[in-house]
């Protein structure tokens, strides 16, 4: 089915949404980027560099960017700005330490030109370890409350449980298409 | 479509362009810019700004476009350090990918990737790529352990690495174990301290040899050129080495017949009590060796520099495949050039009929050098073959009587040579050579002609008329055409007294008042003052017998040769010169020689043939002493003792005595007559070496010095004892910069209460064996009494040679890419002088300030110097004016040298 | 090792540059374009060192391959691989040209890539690189397909891949023969050889083993005394069973040839590429019989005219017919007119050349022909003197000056059932002029 709707949306020359996946390292990007694309939990390793695949949701074709999070890797993030759709932002949720880099690095980002019609979905990850950040207390520690002009949408998620993705990528379907 | 189109987009915008197709979705249109942008780079076009577009291009499952993207990277990375760490986790990736053939591509590329910040991420994947079950990815991985070591050698050692591709060497797959072993021989050669870090034992050795049956032609050359550096424990195991190995002899590629050639010369040695062997594998290499032959231009030139080593090293191996060295027709000129080398060392008794008809037939061809060298070759032939030396004589008439400029010339030089190897044999041809005497244009046809004129001036008429009309040129001939002159002009006159006097005036008038050529001065006042004093004495001298020159000529010198043999078939054979010569740094490797002969090799070895000088040393000729003998030779000989006292008598007892005999002319004659010579390095007082007490009577005090490029030992014999001390002789134990001395001790007889100066000029090129300190050098000193030991240590600063000047930015590099490990930190103290007359004593002691720079009030002087073993060190001098202490930081991939060089700069600084 | 490749048009232009080492910088590419395309003497030397940097060149059809280090290197495996590249080149997209190698260069760096590793050639036998350098992007192999291609890259027998199936076993042997000849215008023979190779081309199923045998002197007599190896003793007179024997100075193999068994056995056993390959090439020295003969006699009559009269005479059974005989007579470079006269086949003057061409089609056995020729000359400053290059001639005859026989051919293979017998093996013979030259 899936492959004879994207025949035919390949026809229209309907292009793949192009989709980044950011955040600190060790958030769990690469984590939730193979749990989108082959539906399991895989061991990963720290993404010194990028991962990129092709993801299939509910008929939707995603070209899927997952970048790598350490510090010398973040200023590298704007090469990948251009034509993206939609920014997957994770945050861990656990790491309170780190939460008002991760603020910092999502402010920085949102400024820039390339990136302003990009859809951004936040998903505070890692809610199955102890003591994390609520979902409200993560929207809140990024300043969420401060943005204007933006579709956006943050959700609780862990992503070794499998647990909240599906809702996001639900509601980034819906926003994506609605966009059109 | 083709592809040939992407070589032809040159408009402006272009990498604009080209950065939004690589952006595109379509895999197509990636594709096509992906060629477009390595096609401009083949082109040389900068395209690195496109670094960020095509390494987002590389996860991709077109193997094509991978390759493509892997191929920009190995290029740009290096410019875009920080960015390709981008590329890591593909790479990672790729190297755990199902497909081994992906597994391997990465591998092989990660490491051609010379960023610091990636390499570290390259070891994990490697250990695993080591470990592939895949052969592919296996052999992959052991050249990579190589790359790897070139970019960090302490990683390599480190990380296990040398231990997992040791064990690669065992691995069931040959082309494995030949990767593995192409891998090691490299780390082992560019090796940091010298020495093989992985040593080759009998079982590993035994595992090559099964290898060798069943891997691809190249792993063969790869094992084989390893074997080549093994030393087998003794000649049982070499036979048997010998014995697998001889088959390789009919492999079709050439490389394969030359390493395995190799080989069995090298092994040869150890065998060589084993006749039988010795003529058994004699036998068999012939055949291969020949029929290299009939290979493509390229590879018969390779076959044929070779074949003039084996030539010279073993004559008999080839002696009678002479015909096949004639020269064809349509031959490339440099595979006759070459061929026409064999053909002389070939010649023989046997063969030099059809020898002799052959270079008649090439003296006419049209190339200029391959004619000269025919002439020179029949010349050659006369020398080498006696019974042949009439015919040659008269085919050389031949060839003068064409007429043809540069033959006549040619002809005149090897008839020179022919007349001092049979006197008074051919002179009736005198008057023929003289008709040409006009069109002779070249310095080495009008000197040898000056030469002839003045040896036979008693037979030739007009000797003097001919000798005249050269003179009123004097100033424009060629120096060695001037000297010539010079010594023909007292020769004749020693010859006729008579009539010759104002001529001989003439010329010592020209050479000591209007020339500016010190060696033509010096020459022409040793006459003089020769002549004024005692004639018999001048006559005795000048006109001296000459020693006979030898049958063999342009041979290489015995210790090359061993070393050339051992590099058969590489650069180094091609080149005859050790690897040194041409390649930089530790990549030359440790210098190889052969293994010494077997016991039983008590074979009558023919006596080492003399060399004839060339021009340059035509004034040891003059004085009859032998050069071009072997060193060391300690032993004074009879000439120079003559010559030695002789001068002392005729200088009226002068303070100075005559310098070592290879000192080169300039030293000698300079010497004596106390030419200024260039400002001398740095010269510590000189030390007691050796006390009388322990020397039984002999004091020797001594010290080191660099004049001229060569260092030297300056020593003076005391004799405390109550007798005259005779017999003098010198050894210096092996040590670690090969230093030995050239010629040996000037001193004679030392009578009771005397001294005498000794001075000994040394040469670098010697055997080397690692000292401790570093510069240690034992001496043993031998006389009538006893022999005598001391050890001293040398002033590296003595070998620091000329050519230690880097340029700035090869310094800068370098400077960068010696690892912060090779780093050494020294305090001067006391330090007098600024940076400016700091850094001109430097510069008289070869130590070259590459730039000068002032931060904070702190003068930074940067150097660099070369010592005599090609080890290159950096430095960093850091001067505050007004306070004592300096800080020098060295840097050198050698940096076992640096507490020496710390010693050196001490002394320097102070003096 | 091989620090990089470059290949350059006959203009010095870059078309393809790969560097391996990181020693060898852009400024290498420059400093051959430099030194050597555009030196204005003639290179006198394959091999040419520019400031310690090495460069090892060849020279095909106006395309320049240099290969370049810093290292003390093998040079005569760098210029075997250099030769091997031209061959692989070839074997993919045919001549080397200007044009084919821009048109390939996608794949000429993935086959640098595959074939030389760090400056370490790798494997490059052409058969086993064709299964997976294809230029097809990824056929999405099957693990088994995969392994099989790295097992072939590196296994033992890298030129044969498993599972080959024919309906007819066929196979071809071409013994090839060059005759080479130096002869003095008297008629000496001053150095003859002949180069011989055995082709073979082979069409069989599975992983035959193949023995062949050939009447080499010392294999008939190591036959004769049953693996007596090399015992010195030749007084056993293997011409006694009434077989003509050559006497090969030398041979060598393909890699599939198992050459410790040659040594000590002295036979001949191998498993062969499917398709064709060079099996052997040896050299003779001995009892060549030399196909033609040309006797020149040359006149220079006064310093304008010159009279060539030159005899070709054929030594072979008078049933057999020599066939594309040419003989190529130097004339001076100032010659203003040729007049000929031929018994048979046809002769021109080519001024371009500077050489009478003498074309005959056919010729058979012990006959004999002759050309003379009245050559005109120029007048000319008589300082360059004509050098008088020897004649050269090229012929083609149907059997092997040297003497080679094939006896035999055999294969085995064990594992399917086709036997020796079922295999038809054709078997022909060749011989060609190789320097074939006479002085006059």
């Amino acid at each position: 089915m899936g492959g004879l709707f994207s025949y035919f949306r390949g026809l229209l020359g309907a292009r793949e949404m192009r989709i980044l996946i950011l955040g600190l390292d060790g958030a769990g990007k690469t984590t939730i980027l193979y749990k989108l694309q082959v539906g399991e939990v895989v061991t990963t390793i720290p993404t010194i560099g990028f991962n990129v695949e092709q993801v299939t949701y509910k008929n939707l074709k995603f070209q899927v960017w997952d970048l790598g999070g350490q510090t010398s890797i973040r200023p590298y993030w704007r090469c990948y700005y251009g034509n993206t759709d939609a920014i997957i932002y994770v945050v861990d949720s656990a790491d309170r330490d780190r939460i008002g880099i991760s603020k910092d690095e999502l402010v920085h980002m949102l400024r820039e030109e390339e990136l302003s019609n990009a859809i951004l979905v936040v998903l505070a990850n890692k809610q199955d370890m102890a003591g994390c950040l609520t979902v409200a207390e993560v929207h809140q520690a990024l300043g969420l409350d401060a943005l204007r002009d933006r579709t956006f949408q943050i959700f609780k998620t862990s992503a070794v449980r499998g647990e909240g993705l599906d809702q996001a990528m639900d509601w980034l379907s819906n926003a994506l298409q609605a966009r059109k | 479509m083709t592809d040939s189109r992407y070589f032809t987009t040159t408009k402006k915008g272009e990498i604009f362009e080209l950065k939004s197709e690589l952006n595109s979705d379509k895999k197509e249109k990636k594709k096509e810019a992906v060629k477009k942008v390595i096609a401009s780079m083949t082109v040389g076009k900068d395209v690195s700004a496109l670094f960020p577009d095509v390494v987002n291009c590389m996860q991709t499952d077109n193997l094509e476009l991978k390759k493509l993207v892997y191929l920009y990277l190995m290029n740009y990375a290096k410019s875009q350090p920080d960015m390709a760490i981008m590329a890591v986790n593909t790479f990672v990736k790729d190297c755990e990918d199902s497909n081994p053939l992906i597994r391997a591509l990465a591998v092989r590329t990660m490491g051609c990737i010379r960023v610091d910040k990636i390499t570290e991420y390259l070891c994990e994947p490697l250990r695993k790529c080591l470990k592939d079950e895949d052969p592919y990815v296996r052999k992959t991985a052991a050249v990579c352990v190589a790359k790897l070591y070139d970019i960090s050698s302490s990683m390599v050692e480190d990380q296990g690495f040398l231990d997992q591709l040791k064990d690669l060497l065992s691995d069931s797959n040959p082309m494995v174990v030949a990767n593995a072993v192409a891998a090691l021989s490299e780390i082992n050669e560019a090796s940091v301290s010298g020495q093989p870090l992985v040593e080759m034992n009998a079982p590993t050795i035994n595992k090559l040899l099964t290898a060798l049956n069943e891997c691809t032609e190249w792993g063969q050359v790869f094992i084989l050129d390893a074997l080549s550096n093994y030393a087998p424990r003794d000649a049982r195991e070499a036979h048997s080495i010998c014995e697998r190995i001889t088959p390789r002899l009919a492999h079709a590629n050439a490389a394969v017949v030359l390493s395995a050639v190799k080989v069995l010369m090298k092994l040869m040695e150890m065998v060589s009590s084993d006749t039988e062997l010795v003529s058994t594998l004699s036998r068999k290499l012939a055949p291969p060796l020949v029929t290299l032959l009939s290979a493509e231009p390229e590879v018969q030139y390779v076959a044929l520099r070779n074949i003039n080593l084996v030539v010279q090293k073993r004559p008999d191996i080839l002696k009678h495949e002479m015909k096949v060295f004639f020269v064809k027709y349509n031959d490339p000129i440099y595979v006759k050039l070459e061929k026409l080398d064999i053909m002389i060392r070939l010649a023989s008794q046997a063969n030099i009929a059809q020898v002799l008809g052959e270079l008649k037939e090439y003296a006419t061809e049209v190339d200029v050098d391959f004619v000269r060298k025919a002439v020179r070759a029949i010349g050659r032939c006369a020398i080498k073959v006696e019974p042949s030396a009439e015919r040659c004589v008269s085919t050389l008439l031949e060839l003068i009587q064409t007429k043809v400029n540069y033959v006549v010339q040619e002809a005149i030089v090897v008839i020179k040579d022919i007349f001092r190897k049979y006197p008074n044999k051919y002179e009736s041809i005198i008057s023929t050579l003289c008709e040409n005497l006009d069109t002779l244009d070249e310095p080495e046809a009008r000197a040898s002609m000056v030469w002839i004129v003045g040896e036979y001036a008693e037979r030739i008429d007009n000797a003097d008329e001919l000798l005249d009309s050269f003179l009123e040129g004097f100033h424009d001939e060629n120096a060695q055409v001037q000297l010539q002159l010079l010594t023909a002009v007292v020769k004749l006159f020693l010859k006729r007294p008579a009539d010759t006097q104002e001529l001989v005036q003439h010329v010592l008038s020209l050479a000591t008042q209007d020339s500016d050529n010190p060696d033509l001065r010096d020459r022409g006042f040793i006459y003089w003052r020769l002549l004024s004093t005692d004639p018999a004495a001048a006559k005795e001298v000048v006109l001296a017998d000459k020693p006979l020159i030898s049958e063999e000529t342009d041979l290489l010198e015995p210790t090359l040769l061993d070393e050339l043999i051992c590099h058969i078939s590489s650069l180094a054979s091609v080149y005859h010169k050790p690897p040194t010569a041409f390649v930089e740094g530790r990549g030359a490797g440790v210098r190889k020689s052969l293994p010494a002969r077997g016991a039983a090799a008590d074979e009558p070895h023919a006596p080492q043939p003399t060399v004839i000088p060339n021009q340059e040393s035509l004034i040891g000729d003059l004085l009859s002493m032998d050069i071009g003998g072997p060193p060391p030779a300690p032993a004074p000989s009879s000439n120079l003792d003559l010559l030695a006292g002789g001068l002392d008598v005729l200088l009226g007892g002068g303070p100075e005595p005559a310098a070592g005999a290879s000192s080169g002319t300039t030293g000698l004659l300079g010497d004596i007559f106390g030419v200024a010579a260039a400002p001398a390095c740095y010269v510590s007082p000189k030390q007691c070496w050796l006390p009388a007490d322990k020397g039984k009577g002999l004091e020797i005090w001594g010290t080191f010095i660099r004049q001229n490029g060569q260092p030297r030992m300056e020593m003076t014999f005391t004799n405390k004892a109550m007798q005259a001390m005779s017999g003098f002789a010198i050894q210096l134990n092996k040590n670690s910069f090969g230093v030995y001395p050239v010629g040996g001790l000037s001193v004679g007889v030392l009578s009771a209460g005397t001294s005498a100066e000794a001075p000994l000029a040394l040469a670098t090129t010697g055997p080397v064996q690692r000292m401790e300190p570093l510069n240690n050098l034992q001496v043993a000193i031998k006389n009538n009494v006893d022999v005598f030991y001391f050890a001293c240590l040398i002033p590296a600063h003595i070998l620091f040679t000329e050519d230690g000047q880097l340029d700035k930015r090869v310094f800068l590099t370098t400077w960068k890419e010696i690892p912060a490990a090779n780093e050494v930190q020294h305090t001067l103290s006391n330090v007098v002088g600024n940076a400016d007359t700091i850094a001109q004593k430097m510069t008289l002691n070869n130590i070259f300030t590459i730039a000068k720079r002032n931060v904070e009030g702190q003068d930074m002087l940067y150097q660099s110097l070369k010592l005599t073993n090609n080890i290159w060190v950096l430095l960093e001098l850091k001067l505050q004016p007004g306070n004592p202490e300096a800080t020098l930081s060295l840097k050198s991939r050698t940096v076992e040298v640096a507490t020496c060089i710390f010693q050196a700069y001490e002394a320097i600084i102070k003096s | 090792m091989i620090g990089g490749l470059f290949v350059y048009n006959h203009k010095g232009e870059v078309l393809i540059s790969r560097v391996y080492r990181d020693d060898i910088g852009r400024n290498a590419v420059d400093a051959f374009r430099v030194n050597v395309i555009h030196a204005r003497q003639q290179v006198r030397s394959p091999v040419t060192n520019i400031a310690r940097t090495s460069f090892f060149h060849i020279k095909r059809a106006n395309i320049w391959l240099a290969a370049v280090t810093k290292q003390n290197v093998n040079a005569a495996m760098v210029f075997e691989f250099l030769l091997k590249i031209i061959d692989v080149m070839q074997s993919y997209f045919g001549k080397i040209s200007e044009e084919n190698i821009k048109n390939n260069f996608v794949l000429i760096y993935e086959l640098l890539d595959e074939i030389l590793d760090f400056g370490y050639p790798q494997n490059s036998d052409t058969g086993v690189l064709k299964t997976f350098i294809t230029q097809q992007g990824i056929k999405s192999a099957s693990k088994e397909e995969q392994a099989q291609i790295t097992s072939q890259v590196t296994g033992q027998i890298g030129w044969r891949r498993e599972g080959i199936k024919y309906r007819r076993n066929e196979l071809f042997l071409d013994v090839l023969e060059y005759v080479n000849l130096l002869m003095s215008p008297q008629g000496q023979v001053l150095s003859a050889h002949v180069a011989g190779k055995v082709v073979m081309k082979s069409y069989l199923s599975g992983m035959p083993e193949c023995k062949f045998g050939i009447n080499d002197k010392i294999v008939m007599e190591a036959k004769g005394k049953g693996n007596g190896g090399i015992s010195g003793n030749t007084d056993s007179d293997p011409a006694r069973s009434g077989k003509p024997v050559v006497v090969i100075d030398d041979c060598q193999f393909h890699q599939c040839v198992k050459l410790s068994k040659f040594e000590t056995e002295h036979s001949i056993s191998f498993i062969p590429p499917d398709g064709e390959f060079e099996l052997m090439r040896y050299r003779t020295t001995k009892d060549i019989s030399l196909p033609f003969r040309v006797i020149p006699l040359v006149r220079e009559v006064g310093r304008t005219k010159m009279e060539v009269k030159v005899v070709l005479k054929s030594n072979f059974k008078p049933s057999l017919l020599g066939q594309k005989i040419e003989v190529k007579i130097p004339t001076p470079l100032n010659t203003s007119g040729v007049q000929l006269i031929c018994l048979k086949g046809k002769a021109k003057y080519k001024a371009s050349e500077n050489a009478i061409v003498w074309k005959i089609k056919r010729m058979a056995g012990m006959k004999e022909t002759q050309l003379s020729a009245e050559i005109e000359l120029l007048e000319t400053d008589t300082k360059k003197k004509w050098t008088r290059p020897p004649i050269s001639m090229g012929f083609e005859v149907p059997f092997a000056p040297s003497g080679f026989k094939v006896r035999y051919l055999k294969v085995f293979e064990p594992k399917l059932n086709y036997s020796d017998h079922d295999v038809i093996k054709w078997v022909r013979y060749i011989g060609r002029s190789g320097l074939y030259e006479t002085r006059c």
